[in-house]
């Protein structure tokens, strides 16, 4: 990683400790890797059906607010009251007591977001920051951290959850979500702890504690700017298992009673026994479903090939 | 004169860029008798692995032969088949590597590694024949044969430089093209080696091209010396001749360097460090002009041409023989 | 440090974290709202009947003494009865244990195999045709979503064509039948095994086809491939012998740190198929409210993932020479 206080050769930022200062670099090197991402045709899918899906969510109020028959929780088709084909009525057919599965479907975009991402970020805060500080600090800190670390990472998030839904029954939507963070920073923080690690010793580190700068300082003003791109990277994929996990737990059944989400969706065709007989209701969550875990993929790859070569090539620079 | 074992004519190579075919290799020619030597020197960059990898068919996908020949016991090496030339390979010409670089396979022993190059190119040969000729191979180049079950990575670096020797040794090969063998080791492991593999070139009289950053090494080894300079050969001869009365610029460089262990410090005031100039040969006039003690204007315009100083010592210099 | 000393190491670090998962249970056991012995004693029991059971895991005791008491019983194997079957839960679990190895093991095994070969002939291809379906290929069964996928398989496959049975492990009436042989049964377990194995490898095969291919491509860079050349070796014999093994051995690492995501996967799957394992009776105890069966299965899938972990370490040590313990 370059030095943020380092004048960017393209914008020529004179050199400076300010974090005002170092922002156009930031700017600069964001829009430089946008460039190269537009290039890559995976990057670009992945982007385009993250766009779809995002229309999906953001609409998903639409459907109700033209008919309350059309809510995906409580809106119930008067006429119907068991499972039919799509029509024109209903664009994807009604689930078993005649809820409207098109506009279901689009709720569990919304739901998808929100915990993907929502998941996604807490567990980047936990993983960058205990990365961060056990790189830093060393010795017995890194030691107990990344134990901890290497503790977590070999337990089976969706088991583990489940069983604490055992224990403290029916868990709210945003319990699930930091439940999943919770479990799934580790895998983050080794990547940010060894990247750190081979930041510790740059002239620019040692310079900001010659000039007495806090560790705290140090770890937020300096090193943090230098591993986001890296975090960045990581969200996109902690997204996908975060959206897989809260899937999985709302197939099973343990998922937040008030939400409609795909992986309730896939539940209640399941359970009730419609999987057979009903193949225009199973077959659109679970495409939605891996849809939008290949689109997070997708995108993290690309971002990936953006950032790899600049890692090497930094490196091999003294 | 004897017909020679391999006998290159004006071989050019190039690598395709973007910018189009950026030539690392210019108009080479030079011959290698049966039991004789050819050392290859020049900075790191001025072809000569190129020349080697040629040879061997090994090029790199993006490297392509532009034009000249290279003879070997009655073959064109450029013009053979794939398959003709994968039979070639190590069976009638092998390769010693540096051993510095990863060129044994991590998690295969080192036995397995030897016998397979016999048992692709001797498919006849028994089980038992095999072995005999590893055990014997270790034999010569002084490894206990009761290393030949390790791995790689067991060996220390001269150790691993032998077995890649015996390695190269394994098909009783023709020819040897020794690329930078000695390169990694330190002084005294690199003169056993050195001494191992002049023993082995004259004693199963086979043809070595030798290639060498080093001059010093080269002049230890071999019967002949080529000079290369930015992909073209700038001078060409018998060690004697070279060493002795070096007709190039470059080669006099060379030489000068070579010989600080008098009293007097080397005389190294000609000599420049060049801009890394990868290869490609500086457009129209002579690649060396701009370090070079004697340039003219001349040297600037066009390129020089062969001058025959003797009979087998050729320099591409228009004042070689001149002046000084 | 030999391989015996290292696996002893690691036995020891295995039984460490086994021990802080134990308390961590313990703990979240005594802190979940309601009675904690409701949720280690059947309240349907008779009063005597549960008496005991109380007695034998020490719930009238103090909390520090429960505690010994609850790591004696997780060592001997007293982790109670299960609310539903009636029985302790140790037994039923032991007898569930076998097919969930298996079914673990083979998918596993398989996936790795199908990943690694197809990820060397992609590399082996690269940039063509074949490379670029085996990649897109990958990513998208990668990117499946497991149960829903178990499903399709099974409306497809089973209900659709009729190829195998819809669920279960076994047919009651091949092993009812006295003259069934061995391989009658063997087969029928395979024939049932067949779908769920088939969902496990097509969602995991994708990632190890990845990373084989992008090992794959380092390795063919890599010096020794240059002197295999040399040696005038075949170039399947380069490809196979030369530049797969090295290639391979990031597969192996990965698939060590995708074994939890596996063992979800597992669970999943055995749930879907009504396999009878671990995880399926982890998923239903958790549904009935079934606690000593759900504590129990949950310590054995960290016992599974735990040493599983181990012969993925074990086995990288005798894949690379270079790695000695």
């Amino acid at each position: 990683m370059t030095d943020a206080n380092l004048p960017s050769p393209k914008t020529g930022t004179t050199p400076g400790m300010a974090a005002g200062r170092a922002l156009p670099h930031w700017v600069d090197r964001f829009l430089g890797g946008w460039r190269v991402y537009r290039k890559n045709t995976i990057g670009r899918i992945g982007m385009a059906l993250l766009v779809l899906f995002a229309l999906m969510a953001t609409t998903s109020f639409i459907p109700q607010w033209v008919d309350p028959m059309y809510h995906p929780m409580t809106g119930v088709d008067p006429q119907i009251s068991y499972s039919t084909g799509p029509s024109l009525r209903h664009w994807l057919g009604t689930d078993f007591i005649g809820r409207d599965i098109f506009s279901q479907l689009l709720a569990g975009a919304r739901i998808a977001f929100m915990v993907g991402i929502s998941s996604a970020l807490i567990s980047i805060l936990f993983g960058t920051t205990i990365g961060m500080v056990a790189g830093y600090a060393g010795k017995h800190t890194d030691l107990i951290l990344m134990r901890l670390a290497d503790m977590i990472m070999v337990m089976p998030t969706l088991l583990v959850v489940l069983l604490l839904s055992a224990l403290f029954g029916q868990l709210n939507i945003w319990i699930i979500v930091l439940m999943i963070a919770l479990f799934r920073w580790p895998g983050v923080a080794r990547v940010i702890r060894s990247q750190t690690l081979s930041l510790r010793h740059r002239p620019f580190i040692e310079a900001a504690r010659v000039a007495g700068a806090s560790h705290l300082r140090i770890i937020f003003r300096h090193i943090l700017p230098n591993v986001m791109p890296l975090a960045l990277l990581y969200m996109t994929f902690r997204v996908t298992s975060a959206i897989i996990i809260e899937a999985a737990l709302a197939f099973l059944g343990f998922g937040d009673p008030g939400t409609v989400s795909w992986g309730m969706m896939l539940q209640w065709v399941w359970k009730t026994g419609h999987m057979f007989q009903a193949p225009y209701w199973m077959l659109p969550p679970g495409i939605c479903i891996s849809l939008i875990t290949m689109a997070f993929y997708m995108t993290g790859r690309a971002m990936d090939d953006v950032l790899d070569p600049r890692l090497r090539e930094e490196e091999t620079t003294p | 004169m004897t017909p020679a074992l391999l006998e290159v004519n004006n071989l050019s190579i190039g690598y395709r860029t973007a910018g189009g075919i950026a030539m690392a290799v210019d108009d080479v020619s030079f011959r290698v008798d049966r039991g004789g030597s050819l050392g290859l020197v020049g900075e790191s960059g001025c072809g000569k692995t190129t020349i080697g990898m040629a040879l061997m068919g090994l090029l790199a996908p993006n490297a392509t032969i532009v034009s000249g020949q290279a003879r070997f016991e009655g073959e064109d090496l450029i013009a053979v088949s794939g398959e003709r030339m994968r039979q070639i390979r190590w069976r009638r010409i092998s390769m010693i590597f540096q051993a510095a670089m990863n060129a044994l396979n991590p998690v295969h022993r080192v036995q397995d590694q030897i016998s397979e190059a016999i048992i692709t190119h001797e498919p006849d040969l028994s089980g038992h024949a095999v072995a005999h000729r590893t055990r014997s191979l270790f034999d010569l180049v002084k490894i206990p044969e009761s290393r030949l079950q390790d791995y790689p990575h067991q060996f220390s670096g001269g150790m691993r430089q032998r077995v890649i020797i015996a390695m190269a040794l394994a098909c009783n090969p023709s020819l040897i093209i020794a690329d930078e063998p000695t390169t990694a080791l330190d002084v005294i492991v690199q003169n056993q080696i050195l001494s191992a593999i002049g023993t082995f070139q004259k004693e199963m009289n086979l043809g070595m091209i030798f290639i060498s950053h080093d001059l010093a090494v080269v002049a230890d080894v071999c019967t002949h010396i080529g000079v290369m300079y930015a992909g073209r050969m700038v001078e060409y001869g018998s060690r004697q001749e070279v060493l002795d009365c070096p007709g190039h610029p470059y080669t006099r460089m060379l030489v000068g360097s070579l010989l600080t262990l008098s009293d007097q410090p080397a005389d190294l005031s000609g000599i420049f460090v060049t801009n890394g100039e990868n290869g490609a040969a500086a457009t129209g006039g002579c690649p060396l002009n701009l370090i070079c003690p004697d340039a003219t204007v001349v040297c600037r315009r066009e390129q020089a041409g062969w001058v025959d100083l003797t009979g087998t010592h050729r320099v591409r210099c228009p004042y070689a023989g001149k002046g000084r | 440090m030999g391989l015996k000393r290292f696996v002893l190491r690691r036995l020891v670090e295995i039984a460490v974290i086994f021990f802080v998962i134990m308390t961590v249970l313990f703990v979240l056991f005594r802190l979940a709202p309601g009675d904690p012995v409701s949720r280690m004693v059947d309240p349907s029991m008779t009063p005597e009947d549960a008496r005991l059971l109380m007695e034998s895991m020490g719930l009238d005791q103090p909390l520090w003494t429960q505690y010994l008491y609850y790591l004696k019983n997780v060592a001997t194997g007293n982790m109670g009865v299960s609310f539903h079957y009636g029985e302790p839960v140790i037994d039923i679990l032991m007898n569930r244990l076998p097919n969930t190895v298996l079914l673990f093991t083979t998918s596993i095994l398989l996936s790795a195999l199908l990943g690694v070969f197809l990820g060397k002939i992609a590399a082996w291809k690269r940039g063509q045709r074949t490379d670029t379906l085996l990649t897109i290929g990958a990513l998208f069964c990668h990117t499946l979503f497991l149960p829903w996928l178990a499903l399709i398989m099974i409306w497809f496959f089973a209900y659709r064509v009729g190829w195998f049975p819809i669920t279960g492990m076994v047919s009651p009436d091949v092993w009812i039948d006295p003259g069934a042989g061995w391989l009658a049964k063997a087969l029928d377990v395979l024939h049932h095994m067949a779908l769920p194995l088939m969902t496990l490898i097509l969602i995991h095969f994708g990632s190890y086809l990845l990373v084989m291919r992008s090992s794959m491509l380092d390795t063919l860079k890599d010096d020794y491939i240059i002197t295999a050349r040399a040696k005038g070796l075949e170039e399947k014999t380069i490809r196979d012998h030369h530049a797969a093994p090295n290639a391979a051995l990031p597969v192996v690492t990965s698939v060590g740190l995708s074994l939890a995501f596996s063992i979800n996967g597992g669970a999943l799957t055995e749930t879907v198929f009504t396999w009878p394992g671990i995880g399926r009776e982890l998923v239903f105890s958790v549904s009935h409210s079934d606690y000593p069966l759900a504590q129990a299965a949950f310590l054995i899938i960290a016992i599974v993932v735990l040493v599983a972990n181990l012969v993925v370490d074990v086995l990288y040590a005798y894949l690379d020479p270079r790695i000695r313990y």
